[in-house]
């Protein structure tokens, strides 16, 4: 068989392996699945020329994220444009790898001449410049030498790191005038920033410095940027042109796959067969695109390049083999053998099954489909118990299982996406098979049936395991009474429903709480928009007003009541990408609350609030299924609005709710009326 | 007979004629023994502490029990009422608002009053016991001065000015004011306007270097009542006062554990002394008293946590004990000349130390001598702290490993081999007693910090202070309670992330990062940095809440979103 050695280079870019962390040496050629196309690489392109044709001031560009969001690449996108105009103009490349000067394994800073100036580049504030030295008095002394030698500088910047300098320079007096500038760094980095006051001016020993700043952290890189609703849809993605491009057929059949003769039971080609289809990659993107909205913290490009390497192959200890790693396609070559090739047997299939795109996504922790490890309690051992009862077939099933789950990399690719208790475990489409109904598909039934989920996304491993399925059915109809038949069939039918409904749940992005989801994501776009609801239809303010209760009343303690007028609510999609100057998009929906139109304040509303808000008043599910915890969160907003302004002060009037009611009335500071009402 | 092991540890144990030997009592060794009372119980105790509110008694009232809101009130509230009553609006009427403004309808009323505690006047009509432990001074006071006591009496005063008068325009507060003045005839009269003295006795402090140092926590406890006095007018009345409460609720019990590991490490590094023969120098010893080890761990797994430390609390009190009553011993002797090491003294030695056994058919066994020589008017200190009527740790360690050979001597004479092992046995005798924490001051403490950091049974739940502003979560009951979960409920971590935004804006004019709040955490000695999955749970917690605007991998330099930007 021959190898594909791109699905062995996949393996650099997972969490052990260093393919995903931009560095000076990657300038040059940087590896295959890194995408120069978005907005921030345009602008970086942009900016190359700016300076190289002479910028009337100079330009200091802060790249404001978190390890991993891609700050290194945008680095890499503009030093490649300006050695790009410089060999377009025959002058030497002005940026080389190799000339950076501090810093340690990265080199901290590089300073180089261009036509017009000088420009520098500061590649990780966050690392010491020297060993010992401190990091935040590094950054503000490279500043100070950057406007004295009157250079452009783009520099990639953690928020820690720059609070830390910004504390610095207060306490430091000839960094005093660098203070101003990183305190509005910082302010207008905030996800609240507009586009408009993304770049300013400052001046400072009689130079002009154009100071602008972007947030890798605001825009999802699952925003399509597209016309429909970007925040909803995927298509054209950094992450979907990550996935096209890491799918891409000369990638697979045209580089080896073609030729292989295990191609129909390998995981990895079908997996990359899956991704390939428009529609199974779109609700792919839209499962990720749904947990990143609900844990409320965005997927970076590490994790997704991360990511990707896991499901098209997996992480490098899932290919350990006696303490020795195996190339992929060696491991998947030991697994098949015959004419025509077929799984060796019950655990080779089982394996092979195990690094499916839906088990990657949803069974990192259970890789047979099953929760057999003791941290979870042993939840599904029952099943193996049964399947054992069936001795022959059922006894080598239940040892195979226990095998795969024993041996299996539980703790490996990325954690927080993955993990046992990673966002992606909430989504599970086997956990919550209410959407199955929408697709008219039915979850019981014999095997026969169950064969039937997501028959048309099935490859040669699903039909391989629904015959396992097929033979255990069987082995069980001729088992005795007194073992309890309707318990093994019981077990069969649980593990192969788990199975055929995750594959169906992960090719049809149907996921528990999508509907909602996907409600909350179009009122990104159109926060005014009509939702469905079981008796018509509502709207997000008309929500939020029943979550606020009835009566624009609020309660000062139990039993005493004031008025604080007529709460108006005007909820406010996200911030779109801004083109002129370029800026990011975020996601933030936000309610407007206010009595009166000079009277406003914004108050967020994250994903699992109107989630629960939706459950709570639309669904009507049972007081006992909302904690108070959630409930009280969900009247946050009201706190929110009526603390910022300061509802409690100087009210008219109180009422007392007891019996009999009364009615306190202020007259003026010292004098109250009472009356019965 | 004879003054034994068995009689030592009979005259160690705490009494109320002597709880504990005289350079003890008091010092900065002594944490207190503080016992639980309700959230806000512990701030109406403070309030009415600050501003010289004194408890009522029946027989203070004319027979009227202090509980009984409703009666006073007809009586000596109702008379006083400056209201303008529109139709017919009596009294009886009133009382039924009133009584929903002292008590919380959820609550049975005699058993479980409530108070909202918006006007420091209001303490009149709490019935606070008189033996309620004294939580200004053994644990607000404290904390305070610690922190600073340079700043002390101006932080105090304004704490004091913004309970008493606050920001005019509360309409709640007025409200309360309005229907529940008292009475001229309880004795009413001015708020007490004088400062609050500084903490008398030594200061917990870092001696090691110069100028001192504070403990962390009672920094950020410091900070975090200046951050609450500069809100205060931002705020309405009830949730300010609501917040204050839930910080003295969640920083005293924590100073106190604070307090409890210092203790431990003091005991130990007693002992340590007496092994090795040699005292460590000041800045080591100063550090392994104070070092900055977490007390608690930020943990989403059931661990018991909290009975440990006060379990060696409790350990390293006696022990501290047992050596200062021994070395007092000791100090008699050479009052009275006697050298333990002359065998030529053993005879008097023997009969001078006899006059110490407690025999149960004596009405009246003599106590320990009382504290002479070098320990005489002095409290123990921390190490480096040379004040007056201090002893420092470091120099009576040095005096313990000098005359080791005669403590030693005088051990051998209550028929143990050496000083160390005389500590092991009479603690032995007193060990069942008390470290299970089943009875005495043990009990209470752990009670104390673990209902106040985590109300665990339904009845001690407080509608006021529901479990969402609760630090540690407990199982109901038994065994389980004693495994903790330490996980910050949604309202305190709303409250922190407040104080810390607010903090970070008077001080550096910036926003607030996680790692503030981590800072905070460090401070307080609850851990989320060194567990990965810890530091997870935090951070999902703090992102669900909608706390933390945040990137995967922003780790520390995440950004916090308080929940009302002023």
């Amino acid at each position: 068989m021959k190898r594909n050695d791109f699905a062995l280079g996949l393996l650099n870019y997972s969490a052990e392996r260093d393919d995903s962390i931009g560095r000076p040496e990657r300038w040059g050629s940087p590896p295959p699945l890194l995408i120069s196309s978005t907005p921030l690489h345009d602008e970086m392109s942009a900016l190359a020329d700016e300076v190289w044709g002479g910028a009337p001031h100079l330009v200091w560009y802060f790249l404001i994220g978190g390890p991993g969001n891609g700050k290194s690449e945008a680095v890499g996108a503009f030093v490649r444009r300006l050695n790009s105009n410089a060999k377009q103009a025959s002058l030497p490349l002005v940026f080389d790898s190799s000339k950076g000067h501090d810093g340690g394994t990265v080199s901290y800073w590089f300073q180089e001449k261009i036509p017009h100036g000088e420009i520098a580049l500061l590649q990780d504030i966050s690392i010491p410049k020297k060993i010992g030295s401190d990091p935040a008095e590094d950054v503000l002394a490279s500043l100070s030498l950057c406007a004295e030698s009157g250079a452009h500088l783009v520099a990639c910047a953690n928020r820690g790191m720059l609070l830390r300098a910004t504390r610095l320079a207060r306490a430091m007096p000839p960094y005093e005038w660098l203070l101003p500038i990183l305190e509005n760094i910082d302010k207008q980095s905030q996800e609240t920033s507009i586009a408009a006051n993304a770049h300013w001016k400052v001046g400072h020993d009689g130079r002009e410095i154009e100071i602008r700043v972007w947030p890798l952290d605001h825009e999802s890189i699952l925003h399509s940027g597209g016309n429909g609703n970007p925040w909803a849809e995927t298509d054209g993605s950094l992450f979907d042109q990550v996935i096209a491009t890491a799918v891409a057929q000369e990638r697979w059949e045209d580089a080896a796959c073609d030729k292989c003769l295990a191609r129909e039971f390998c995981p990895m080609i079908a997996d990359a067969h899956w991704l390939r289809d428009p529609d199974r990659r779109r609700s792919f993107l839209r499962i990720l695109r749904h947990a990143e909205v609900w844990s409320g913290q965005r997927i970076v490009l590490r994790e997704a390049l991360g990511l990707v390497s896991t499901v098209l192959v997996g992480t490098p200890s899932d290919f350990v083999e006696n303490g020795k790693e195996l190339h992929p396609c060696d491991w998947v070559e030991k697994r098949v053998s015959g004419t025509p090739v077929k799984p060796k047997n019950e655990q080779s299939l089982i394996e092979l099954v195990s690094h499916r795109v839906y088990q990657d996504l949803f069974g990192r922790a259970a890789p047979t489909g099953l929760v057999l490890d003791r941290q979870h309690h042993r939840r599904d051992e029952w099943i193996c118990e049964k399947l054992q009862t069936l001795n022959g077939i059922g006894k080598t099933v239940a040892l195979a299982l226990r095998t795969v789950d024993r041996d299996f990399a539980k703790q490996a690719g990325p954690l927080r996406l993955l993990g046992a208790d990673g966002i992606l475990h909430h989504f599970d489409p086997s956990v919550d098979n209410a959407w199955c109904s929408k697709h008219s598909l039915s979850t019981d039934g014999q095997v026969l049936d169950l064969r039937q989920l997501g028959a048309e996304h099935q490859t040669g491993l699903e039909r391989e395991l629904g015959d396992l399925f097929a033979r255990l059915e069987d082995a069980t109809r001729i088992i005795p009474p007194h073992k309890d038949p309707a318990k093994v069939f019981a077990a069969v039918y649980r593990w192969a429903s788990t199975i055929f409904v995750r594959l169906a749940g992960t090719a049809l992005g149907e996921t528990p709480d999508a509907e909602s989801l996907t409600d909350y994501l179009s009122l990104l776009l159109q926060p005014l928009r009509p939702l469905p609801a079981t008796s018509g239809q509502t709207t997000l303010r008309d929500l939020m007003q029943s979550v606020a209760g009835s009566e624009n009343r609020i309660e000062l303690v139990p039993s005493f009541v004031a008025s604080v007028g007529s709460l108006q609510l005007k909820p406010a999609g996200a911030r779109g990408r801004s083109n002129d100057p370029r800026w990011p998009a975020n996601d933030r929906l936000t309610l407007q609350v206010s009595t009166s139109p000079t009277d406003s304040s914004s108050v967020l509303l994250t994903a699992t609030t109107f989630i629960d808000a939706w459950r709570k008043h639309i669904k009507r599910v049972a007081a006992w299924n909302i904690s108070p915890a959630i409930d009280k969160l969900m009247q946050a907003w009201r706190e929110d609005f009526t603390v910022k302004r300061g509802q409690f002060r100087n009210l008219e009037s109180v009422e007392f709710l007891g019996n009999p009611p009364l009615e306190f009335e202020f007259i003026s500071a010292t004098e109250v009326q009472v009356r019965t009402k | 007979m004879a003054f034994n092991v068995k009689n030592f540890a009979d005259q160690v144990r705490p009494s109320p004629k002597r709880p504990s030997p005289e350079p003890f009592d008091n010092s900065v060794f002594d944490a207190g023994s503080p016992q639980y009372v309700r959230p806000e119980d512990l701030f109406l105790d403070i309030q009415a502490r600050l501003f010289g509110l004194k408890p009522f008694r029946a027989k203070d009232l004319a027979g009227i029990e202090p509980s009984n809101f409703r009666a006073r009130w007809l009586r000596d509230g109702a008379p006083n009422l400056q209201l303008q009553r529109i139709g017919h609006v009596n009294n009886d009427q009133l009382a039924d608002a009133v009584m929903s403004l002292l008590r919380s309808p959820q609550r049975k009323n005699e058993f479980h009053p409530t108070l909202l505690p918006v006007v420091p006047t209001l303490s009149y009509y709490k019935n606070i016991k008189a033996n309620l432990p004294n939580f200004l001074n053994d644990q607000f006071r404290p904390a305070l001065s610690f922190a600073d006591e340079t700043e002390f009496a101006g932080r105090t005063s304004s704490l004091k000015d913004k309970l008493r008068n606050g920001t005019p325009g509360d309409t709640l507060k007025e409200l309360t004011m309005s229907l529940l003045r008292p009475a001229t005839s309880l004795g009413y009269s001015p708020l007490d306007p004088d400062p609050l003295p500084l903490h008398v006795g030594p200061l917990l402090k870092n001696y090691s270097v110069a100028p001192s140092r504070p403990l962390p926590v009672c920094d950020s406890f410091g900070e975090a009542i200046d951050a609450l006095i500069s809100i205060e007018s931002l705020l309405p009345r009830v949730l300010w006062t609501r917040w204050l409460t839930a910080t003295l609720r969640l920083w005293l019990p924590l100073f106190f554990l604070k307090r409890c590991t210092v203790t431990a490490a003091a005991a130990h590094a007693a002992k340590s002394s007496l092994a090795n023969s040699s005292v460590v120098p000041l800045p080591a010893l100063t550090d392994s008293l104070l070092a900055g080890r977490p007390v608690l761990r930020g943990s989403n797994e059931w661990l018991n946590q909290l009975a440990p430390i006060v379990q060696n609390y409790v350990r390293g009190r006696f022990e501290l004990s047992i050596l200062l009553e021994l070395s007092n011993l000791y100090q008699r002797l050479l009052n009275q000349g006697l050298d333990p090491l002359n065998t030529a003294h053993a005879a008097k030695v023997r009969q001078e130390l006899d006059v110490y056994e407690v025999d149960s058919r004596r009405a009246n066994n003599p106590s320990l001598p009382p504290a002479s020589g070098m320990f005489s008017s002095v409290k123990l200190a921390m190490p480096g702290d040379s004040g007056a009527g201090r002893l420092p740790l470091n120099d009576w360690l040095a005096w313990l490993v000098a005359n080791q050979s005669s403590l030693d001597a005088v051990a051998r004479i209550l028929n143990t081999a050496n000083t160390v092992d005389l500590i092991e046995r009479v603690y032995g005798y007193i060990r069942p007693d008390y470290e299970p924490l089943k009875s005495g001051f043990g009990k209470n403490a752990l009670e104390y910090v673990a209902f106040a950091l985590g109300a665990p049974r339904k009845v001690d739940r407080d509608p006021e202070f529901p479990d969402e502003f609760n630090l540690i979560y407990r199982g109901e009951g038994g065994r389980r309670a004693r495994r903790v979960l330490v996980q910050p409920g949604p309202q305190l971590l709303a409250l922190l992330v407040q104080l810390v935004s607010s903090q970070s804006r008077r001080k550096f004019g910036t926003s607030a990062k996680l790692s503030d709040l981590l800072d905070v955490f460090d401070a307080l000695g609850i851990d989320f940095r060194s567990n990965p999955e810890d530091f997870e749970g935090l951070k999902l917690q703090l992102l669900t809440l909608g706390l933390l605007q945040s990137s995967a991998d922003a780790a520390e330099a995440a950004s916090l979103n308080p929940r009302y930007s002023f």
